[in-house]
C-alpha cells in the first residue's frame, strides 16, 4: 500500500469544479488499495514521507508548488508536475524554445527583449510575421496577459506594461479558429483529448468581456474521433518538455495544425475525463509504477519499484537519500496572526 | 603601480565569461524572468554549458529549497517552517511569493512587529511565508562570496561560502547567516550589488573578471 499526497491550497478548494475533482482523485487512489491525503502548503515538510506527490494548484516558479515539487524531487518522491516541467512550462519563453529545439509545429514566434524594444524594430515585427500579432508576458495564464496588436504604437504601449513583469516576453503571429484542441498527456502517450471552444466575443478561450468573464466550453472527444495528427503533435509537444502529464493546446488554421502552449498541471476538472473514466486512474498508476498505460502491470511493477521509476521526476543524484525521520510539522506555535 | 583595470563592475551591467563551449554569468542578480535568467535559459536550450544553471538560481533564492538543498549537501541550516499564520518568537521572517526578495528579511521578537511583517510579507494572508526560530541571543551575520571567494570574514564562513559555491554554483551571491552559541547557521541566499562591495571585494571580481575564467577554476 503507497501514500499518496496530493497537494491542494485554499484556491483549489474554494472552487467546486476543482473540489470535487480532487475528492474523485483520493476515491480513485484509495480504490486502487493506496492511501490518500491532502497536503496542504503549511504541510510540506511531510512530503518526503509520501510515496508519490499529484500538485493541484496553480504552479508557478515563484509560488509554493514549486517548493513542494522540489521538495519531492529532492527526496526521490516522483511527483506530478516535476519541478522542471514547472519551471518550463510557467515560462513561455522557455517553454516555446523547447518546442523549437525539437522543431514542434508552432505559430512564428520571437522574444522580444527590454532593453532592444524601439519603434523601428516594432514595425519589423509586423513586417516578419503580419498583423496582427499576439504578444504574451511569458507568465500569463488564464490569457490574463496575451494580447492581440495591429500597430506599432499599441504593441509598444503592451509591451511596455509587460516589461514591468518580465525582461523578455513573446511576440507571435496570430493564428485564427473557432476552437483549440486540449490534447491530455502523459509520459508521451495520450491521456485524453477535448476541445475548447472559443466564446465568439474574443480570441481567448477565457476573457473578460464588458467587466464579466466569459469561459470556453469543454467537449470531451472520444479517442477514436480525433485526427491521429492532433494525437501525434500532442506528444510530440509534451516530448519536448519532459515525462510528466501535459495539456497541450492546438490550433488548426488552413489545414495546418500549431502548437498554442504546453501546459503543466492541466485542468482536470471541466468535463475532459467524460470519455476517458480512468483518468485519475492512469495518473495515480503511473506515479506509483512509472506505468501510465496498463494498470494490470502495477502490482508486478510495484515489487521492484516501490518509489516509481527512476525518469526525469526520480531526480538521479538524490534518490537515494534516506528519508528524516523527525519532521517538523508538529511544531508548537506560539502565536497566531489575524489578518 | 596603477593598474589598469578592463572591468570595472558596473551597476546592472551583466557580465558573460566564456571558456571553451561554457560560460559563467556574472551579475548582481540572478532573478526569474530577468536578463540573466533568460541568457541561462537560452544557453542551456542552446546546448551551452552554464555556470549558475536556471534551476539553480531558482533554488538559491527560494528560502526553504535553498535551506533543503543546503541541508542535504551537509550545510548547517537553519531550521525553516511555512506558516499562514502563525509563528513562533524570536524569529526571522521570509516572503515566499513574485514580489519577495531574500535581501527583505525581518527579524522579529514581539507580537507587534510579527503582525505588521507577516501582514506585509503575505499581503495581509494571501501567500504563505517562511519563517526561521532564532534564539534572544542570535545575531545575523552577512558576508559577500565571489566564485566562493570571501574577504575578511571568519574562518566559519570561509568555508562555508566554499561549500555552498560547490552546491549552488552563484558566482555572486550574499551569504546570511544566523549566529549564536550553537554556532552558525544558514539563513539564505541573497543577491549583491556591486556597490556593497568593499573595495577589496571589488578590486578581486575585477581581477578574476580581467583573468577570465580560467584562473579561477
Ligand atoms: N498565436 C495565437 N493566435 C491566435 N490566438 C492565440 C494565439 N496564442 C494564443 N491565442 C489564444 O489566446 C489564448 C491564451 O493563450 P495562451 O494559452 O498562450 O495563454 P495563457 O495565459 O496560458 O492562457 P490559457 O491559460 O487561457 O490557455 C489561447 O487559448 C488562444 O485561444
Ligand atoms: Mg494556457
Amino acid at each position: 500500500m503507497s501514500k499518496l499526497g496530493i497537494f491542494v491550497n485554499r484556491q483549489t478548494l474554494s472552487s467546486s469544479e476543482q473540489l470535487t475533482a480532487v475528492v474523485k482523485c483520493r476515491d480513485v487512489a484509495e480504490s486502487m488499495g493506496h492511501t490518500a491525503e491532502f497536503i496542504f502548503p503549511v504541510d510540506i515538510k511531510k512530503i518526503p514521507r509520501l510515496d508519490a506527490l499529484f500538485i493541484r494548484a496553480n504552479t508557478d516558479p515563484m509560488n509554493i508548488t514549486y517548493v513542494a515539487a522540489r521538495m519531492a524531487q529532492m527526496y526521490g518522491i516522483p511527483v506530478i508536475d516535476d519541478p522542471g516541467s514547472i519551471q518550463i512550462c510557467a515560462d513561455k519563453i522557455n517553454m516555446y524554445m523547447h518546442l523549437m529545439k525539437k522543431n514542434v509545429s508552432m505559430p512564428r514566434t520571437k522574444f522580444l527583449k527590454k532593453k532592444e524594444l524601439d519603434e523601428t524594430l516594432a514595425a519589423q515585427l509586423f513586417e516578419e510575421l503580419g498583423t496582427p500579432l499576439v504578444l504574451k508576458e511569458p507568465s500569463t495564464s488564464f490569457s490574463v496577459r496575451v494580447e492581440k496588436v495591429s500597430s506599432v504604437s499599441e504593441l509598444l504601449k503592451i509591451a511596455r506594461r509587460f516589461f514591468k513583469l518580465s525582461d523578455w516576453i513573446v511576440v507571435q503571429e496570430y493564428i485564427e479558429s473557432r476552437f483549440d484542441w486540449r490534447v491530455g498527456v502523459i509520459n508521451g502517450k495520450l491521456l485524453y483529448a477535448c476541445r475548447y471552444i472559443i466564446p465568439s466575443e474574443t480570441f481567448k478561450i477565457q476573457a473578460s468581456v464588458n467587466g464579466h468573464i466569459v469561459y470556453c466550453d469543454v467537449e470531451s472527444v472520444p479517442a477514436d474521433q480525433i485526427p491521429p495528427e492532433v494525437i501525434e503533435l500532442g506528444r510530440e509537444a509534451g516530448n519536448a518538455i519532459g515525462k510528466g502529464m501535459y495539456g497541450v493546446d492546438i490550433k488548426e488554421s488552413n489545414g495546418k495544425l500549431y502548437v498554442i502552449e504546453v501546459n503543466d498541471n492541466p485542468s482536470l476538472d471541466g468535463g475532459e475525463d467524460a470519455h476517458y473514466p480512468d483518468m485519475f486512474q492512469k495518473i495515480i498508476s503511473y506515479l506509483m509504477t512509472g506505468d501510465a498505460c496498463s494498470y494490470a502491470d502495477e502490482l508486478s511493477d510495484k515489487v521492484s519499484r516501490p518509489h516509481g521509476f527512476e525518469g526525469e521526476y526520480g531526480l538521479g543524484a538524490a534518490a537515494g537519500m534516506s528519508k528524516p525521520s523527525a519532521l517538523a510539522e508538529n511544531e508548537v506555535h506560539s502565536y497566531k496572526i489575524d489578518f | 603601480m596603477n593598474k589598469r583595470r578592463e572591468h570595472i563592475p558596473k551597476k546592472d551591467i551583466m557580465y558573460t565569461l566564456k571558456e571553451d563551449d561554457s560560460q559563467y554569468i556574472v551579475n548582481e542578480s540572478y532573478f526569474y524572468k530577468t536578463e540573466p535568467y533568460y541568457t541561462i535559459v537560452k544557453n542551456e536550450n542552446e546546448g551551452i554549458k552554464t555556470t549558475p544553471n536556471s534551476s539553480d538560481v531558482l533554488d538559491a533564492y527560494i528560502v526553504p529549497i535553498c535551506l533543503e538543498k543546503a541541508k542535504l549537501a551537509g550545510i548547517p541550516v537553519s531550521e525553516w517552517i511555512i506558516s499562514n499564520q502563525y509563528v513562533s518568537l524570536p524569529a526571522i521572517v521570509y516572503g515566499l511569493n513574485y514580489f519577495s526578495t531574500p535581501s527583505d528579511y525581518f527579524l522579529i521578537s514581539n507580537l507587534e512587529e510579527a503582525k505588521k511583517v507577516i501582514k506585509h510579507v503575505t499581503n495581509r494572508g494571501r501567500y504563505p511565508f517562511c519563517y526561521q526560530k532564532i534564539s534572544d541571543t542570535s545575531s545575523v551575520a552577512k558576508c559577500v562570496s565571489i566564485f566562493g571567494k570571501t574577504i575578511n570574514c571568519c574562518e566559519k564562513a570561509k568555508s562555508l561560502a566554499e561549500k555552498i559555491y560547490e552546491v549552488f554554483r552563484l558566482p555572486l551571491v550574499e551569504i546570511v547567516l544566523v549566529k549564536d552559541e550553537s554556532g552558525c547557521r544558514l539563513s539564505s541566499l541573497a543577491p549583491v550589488k556591486y556597490s556593497q562591495l568593499s573595495k577589496d571585494e571589488t578590486e578581486m571580481l575585477q581581477d578574476l573578471l580581467d583573468k577570465r575564467v580560467r584562473r579561477f577554476e
